[in-house]
């Protein structure tokens, strides 16, 4: 019982890790989004002028 | 670092949000409607009909007087034969064979572009087409709202508000209601202002010379071939705009599996859309390229999406089993802070679209503005499905079926 609830314990770490990944992955992804569309609109405004 | 991509990823929420804010207020003014009754312009109906025998009469009944050229890509069933019975003089049928049928919307709409009448086509700037799904419906005032947007010589396109006719038959159908009408009253608005409204297909009027300076083949072979159209029109110097309260109806879909799918197709599409980024970049600029090329990279927000629900998911496995977890989420500020990130939009949401559909309360309202936040998770499975086709090359999609009418009513 005691070894089935440390190994839950676990699983709840990991899960908690996991979703702190995911977060990050989130962030990054939208991180990426803004760096692209920064750039391709600079660059649309460059090449206009 | 992963403490500073975690911020960048709830940067990611307040900046949708203040987004989404910034297009609710912009829009929440009250709609100018140009002066004019749009009586100087001829009106084209185009259909486009793949199997559509249990819709298409009721459809081609529905048209208010014009011409009509419905195109029938290739029907095995009974389509042609509907159209036959239920066609009056001002309408005709232009039929595709294999090989050329069903090799997509657009070129079916490219072949009935090349078989417009000579006259029309010499006094191209005062002919429009109205571009109509074969389970459309037009609202009675739709074409007298929408026609004079045209009176500006720079307007190539306009975009109605599309409705689902049978919103009420279930949560499903509502939430697509809720879906298009959130579309059209916020975001669809504000970009008429800056001139690059988005096309969808239903209830599309376009401007024949428009259409023409497109080349021999205005439409795309993309799965969103609306999509490109509103695009390459806006870079070829037009502007779009969206009437919101000239509406079309159409089918809602019934079952999560073929909303899904449909969704699917439309997210591949978004990507096929990805190759117009050169052009936005190469020929617009200010305000108009802004829009376009967030509208050209939104499917990357999906995947922030997707990794912010497995998040959600992760974290209450984690408060399930873990006492840590448990003792730093089960807070106040922690479930606060959670609720607004994921739910706030759906004070601004919900409240807009019981005023506009005027079929329920703010408090209903309000519900099904919460609904309507887990309802946007079909686009995790439409994301994840259309990249997994898309990267195994696979593009041909089976088209969605219809429900028998007497769906959908008047928008």
């Amino acid at each position: 019982m005691t070894e089935l609830l440390a190994r839950a314990v676990d699983v709840g770490a990991t899960a908690f890790g996991v979703a702190r990944l995911a977060l990050a992955v989130a962030g990054l992804l939208f991180a990426l989004y803004v760096v692209v569309l920064g750039t391709l609109v600079l660059a649309a405004h460059r090449r206009r002028r | 670092m992963i403490t500073v991509l975690v911020l960048c990823a709830l940067s990611a929420v307040l900046l949708v949000f203040t987004y989404t804010l910034g297009m609710y207020l912009e829009s929440a003014g009250i709609a100018e409607h140009p002066a004019g009754d749009g009586g100087d312009f001829s009106v084209v109906f185009l259909v486009p009909c793949l199997n559509e025998e249990r819709v298409i009469a009721a459809t081609l009944s529905a048209l208010p007087g014009g011409q009509v050229l419905v195109v029938d890509d290739g029907s095995d069933d009974g389509t042609a034969e509907v159209v036959r019975r239920v066609a009056g003089p001002l309408v005709r049928l232009l039929r595709r064979e294999p090989p050329d049928a069903r090799q997509g919307k657009g070129r079916a709409l490219n072949h009935a572009l090349r078989h417009f009448p000579e006259e029309l086509l010499d006094d191209a700037d005062r002919v429009l087409v109205c571009l109509m799904d074969a389970d459309g419906r037009l609202d009675p005032r739709a074409l007298d709202t929408a026609l004079p947007y045209f009176a500006d010589p720079r307007v190539g396109a306009v975009q109605m508000g599309v409705r689902i006719g049978n919103r009420t038959q279930s949560l499903l159908t509502r939430m697509q209601d809720m879906e298009f009408v959130v579309y059209t009253w916020m975001f669809q608005r504000t970009r008429t202002r800056i001139g690059s409204a988005g096309l969808g297909g239903n209830g599309q009027i376009m401007r024949l010379s428009a259409l023409l300076d497109l080349g021999d083949d205005p439409w795309s072979p993309s799965l969103t071939e609306d999509l490109d159209l509103g695009v390459r029109m806006v870079l070829s110097g037009w502007r779009t705009a969206c009437v919101p309260d000239a509406t079309v109806s159409q089918q809602g879909l019934v079952s999560v599996r073929a909303l899904a799918r449909q969704r699917s197709r439309w997210f591949q599409g978004h990507l096929q859309a990805l190759r117009l980024v050169p052009s936005v970049v190469g020929r617009a600029s200010g305000r108009v390229a802004t829009d376009l090329l967030n509208v050209l990279l939104s499917p990357l927000l999906i995947f922030v999406g997707a990794f912010m629900t497995i998040s959600l998911v992760a974290s209450l496995v984690g408060v399930a089993f873990s006492p840590v977890a448990r003792e730093q989420l089960i807070q106040p500020v922690p479930i606060a802070s959670w609720y607004t990130l994921t739910f706030g939009a759906a004070f601004l949401l919900g409240p807009l679209y019981a005023r506009i559909s005027g079929d329920m309360g703010r408090l209903r309202g309000l519900c099904y503005g919460h609904l309507f936040i887990v309802y946007n998770l079909v686009w995790l499975v439409a994301a994840c499905r259309g990249l997994w086709r898309a990267a195994r090359g696979r593009r041909v999609w089976m088209k969605t079926e219809r429900l028998a009418d007497p769906s959908p009513g008047p928008a």
